[in-house]
């Protein structure tokens, strides 16, 4: 008879290499598929489940975030610059781009927190727990998406053919903001303060991301060479010309960027793995 | 046959800390560590952490069911969870061989606007079964958790029971090797834990090892073939629950192990010489009037444990009662103690049974014993106190112990005779003595 034997000491976690620790973390997964679903199912669908409108609201989100930027357009408080098609479009675009990382960083760094009401009853993967978080977001950005898309093509913008390469361009995106999530996720736990800290500095690299001002036409200098240095002009940035414009400006610093950022995503995952199960007994 | 062993522990140790804002910066300081890779002595406490487990041994075999006995707070569910791998030890190692479900909390994951049925899925994936399995189990687990027409409603319209049938039924159904239960056949009426309690015993034929919490003593003893009473993260014993109930009774109402019969033959050394509550049965009577002080006074007046066979003794409680009753039953025995491990079996020696007023409020109570001719031995002194149709006791438990020593032979017969030498015996109150 098959029985598989487990051993728990201090450090049982500590004594699993570090592509180990990967491979496991990618075996749970596969074999948590139904798992995954079902917290899916949960977390996603149910969470409509008491609102008149229900699924409705995905829709209204991203309909109200336009308004309001082109309200703010109108009323010329901007002064975005020569971005070579209308600007509520850019920005609509530009935003969507930028809530899919930052949802991606959210997600990620309640992969803890989601277990919540079982992580201290039931045993399993939390890595699984990530990989719902992130479908949950997909689901809400995709069905954005589609509302964004249409209302460009209003404004008059068609969407570039290359926009078919989206799951493959956002990949970089992914990996850089799931590995501060992660880690978050476990800090947060017993440092709420971090995960503070942390969120208020994403507010001010916004604005350090040409997200919602072109990245030609910089007059502060000192912007200029932050916009030049931070990845997300790159990985955000990128992502947004290749829908908009078919071509990315630097193609090269994107995949430097995204090699690193697939790096610090390995690492996270190993780091997640060595010390989640020291801080859930904290989670109550 | 010796049974393998599926549940091995040794030396396991787990600490927490008290402070919620020192216990967070640990945490810290922890994960700090874990992630850059630096070595650090977990075994040792620092300023404001405990040993919420401490030095914990045993060997859990195939089959067995095995109770975890101890007051609140004395780390029985932090065993569970470091058994099920959720918790890492601090010191030591747990070996686990088989797949382990775990019931520390029945319907883990429950959604409450999701239909039972729904919930049947969610819970059992978590539980680590497949969709083919659910599906296959599902008429049993309907059937199981009595749910009904209620299936396709969500859970958030069941009464708590039925919260709990489903979850319980879901988590039986898992088929685990190992099964963690976590006091939740509190719940549920009396018939469903009967249900509960055959499918553990059905299952357990099959195989399937059981590690059980209750504060429900009637089911350790009924289904557990061994038992570790924990106190305060201490491994105090370990026997049968036969062995272990009297001593747990003990420890919850005294709160301290201090002259307690472990199974030893010594009396304990009792500083204050007073007769303590060894055993009483939970939740039978209503506690109405509480015993706070059971002694045994020699023709001086001084407390004792032991006396000759020919002494007179009186035996005197301190009761506080909150009720009165004119007619009230006083039956009392007197217990000889074999091997003082099996109260069922003690020898009823002799026995009080007679009508008895109760005041409100504290009163000393007296029965002159006279000269008891009770043969040599260990004794303890049972003690229930009837509503007068004998159906609920305002207060019952064993009390003990004390000790009959052999006396110089005599021709002249003395006491009255066992058994039931004080049949004419009447209680009397202190100050009625006095006046």
């Amino acid at each position: 008879m098959k029985q598989d034997i487990t051993v728990y000491t201090p450090d049982y976690r500590e004594k699993l290499g570090f592509f180990n620790t990967i491979a496991l973390m990618v075996r749970n997964v596969l074999n948590s598929k139904g798992l995954i679903y079902q917290l899916f199912r949960r977390d996603f669908l149910m969470s409509y489940k008491k609102s008149f409108i229900g699924m409705a609201w995905i829709l209204i989100s991203p309909i109200i975030g336009i308004v309001s930027w082109v309200l703010f357009n109108a009323t010329g408080i901007l002064q975005p610059g020569n971005v070579g098609i209308p600007y509520p479009a850019f920005v609509l675009l530009s935003s969507s781009v930028w809530g899919l990382f930052m949802g991606i960083y959210s997600s990620a760094a309640g992969t803890l927190g989601a277990g919540g009401g079982f992580i201290m009853q039931v045993k399993y993967p939390h890595e699984v727990l990530l990989v719902k978080q992130i479908m949950q977001l997909l689901a809400g950005f995709f069905i954005s998406l589609a509302v964004n898309l249409t209302v460009l093509i209003l404004f008059g913008v068609a969407p570039d053919w290359k926009i078919i390469l989206l799951p493959i361009l956002v990949l970089p995106m992914f990996f850089l903001g799931a590995a501060m999530g992660l880690i978050i996720s476990v800090v947060s736990v017993v440092a709420g303060d971090i995960s503070s800290i942390f969120n208020t500095l994403l507010g001010f690299v916004f604005y350090a991301t040409p997200i919602i001002f072109s990245p030609f036409d910089i007059k502060s200098e000192a912007l200029r060479v932050i916009v030049e240095v931070n990845p997300l002009t790159y990985l955000v940035g990128g992502v947004r010309d290749i829908i908009i414009y078919g071509k990315m400006e630097r193609f090269d610093l994107f995949l430097v960027f995204s090699a690193v950022s697939f790096v610090l995503f390995l690492i996270s995952l190993r780091l997640f793995y060595l010390s989640e199960n020291k801080v859930i007994e904290k989670m109550i | 046959m010796e049974q393998e062993t599926v549940i091995k522990i040794e030396n396991l140790s787990k600490k927490f800390c008290r402070s919620i804002r020192r216990s967070m910066a640990y945490g810290t300081a922890d994960i700090t560590r874990s992630m850059l890779g630096i070595p650090y002595d977990q075994g040792k406490l620092r300023k404001g952490e405990f040993w919420s487990l401490e030095d914990i041994n045993i060997d859990i075999k195939k089959g067995e069911t095995f109770g975890l006995v101890g007051a609140n707070g004395s780390g029985k569910s932090t065993l569970l969870r470091l058994i099920n791998g959720i918790f890492p030890p601090d010191k030591g190692s747990v070996t686990v061989k088989g797949r382990i479900g775990a019931l520390i909390a029945v319907g883990a994951g429950f959604h409450p606007h999701m239909t039972g049925r729904e919930n049947i899925h969610l819970n059992g994936t978590i539980l680590g079964m497949t969709k083919e399995e659910i599906d296959a189990r599902m008429d049993d687990i309907i059937k199981f958790a009595e749910i009904g027409e209620f299936l396709d409603s969500p859970v958030s319209t069941y009464s708590s029971g039925m919260y709990v049938r489903l979850g319980f039924a879901i988590a039986i159904h898992s088929e685990p090797d190992i099964v963690l239960v976590d006091e939740i056949l509190a719940v549920g009426d009396a018939k469903f834990q009967r249900k509960c309690l055959d499918k553990i015993r059905e299952m357990r034929e099959k195989g399937t090892t059981f590690i059980l919490v209750s504060h429900n003593m009637q089911n350790i003893e009924a289904m557990c073939s061994r038992a570790i009473l924990m106190d305060k993260g201490k491994q105090i014993m370990l026997g049968t629950p036969k062995e272990i109930i009297p001593v747990y009774e003990l420890l919850l109402q005294t709160g301290t192990l201090l002259g307690v019969d472990t199974g030893q033959k010594e009396l304990p050394e009792e500083e204050n010489q007073e007769l303590n509550l060894v055993f009483s049965y939970p939740d039978f009577g209503t506690d109405e009037v509480k015993v706070e002080h059971m002694r045994l006074l020699n023709e001086k007046g001084d407390k004792i444990l032991q006396f000759n066979s020919n002494d007179s003794v009186v035996l005197e409680l301190d009761i506080d009662s909150s009720i009165e009753a004119d007619n009230a039953v006083l039956y009392s025995t007197i217990n000889y103690i074999g091997d003082r491990k099996d109260m069922e079996k003690d020898l009823t020696a002799a026995g009080i049974q007679t009508r008895l007023v109760i005041k409100k409020g504290r009163s000393t109570l007296r029965l002159d014993l006279g000269r008891t001719g009770l043969t040599t031995g260990e004794y303890s002194v049972g003690l229930n106190i009837f509503d007068e149709t004998y159906s609920n006791p305002y207060s019952q438990g064993y009390y003990g112990y004390f000790r009959v020593l052999k006396d110089v032979p005599t021709m002249l017969r003395v006491g009255k005779g066992t058994p039931y030498i004080w049949l004419d015996a009447k209680p009397i109150y202190k100050d009625e003595d006095v006046q």
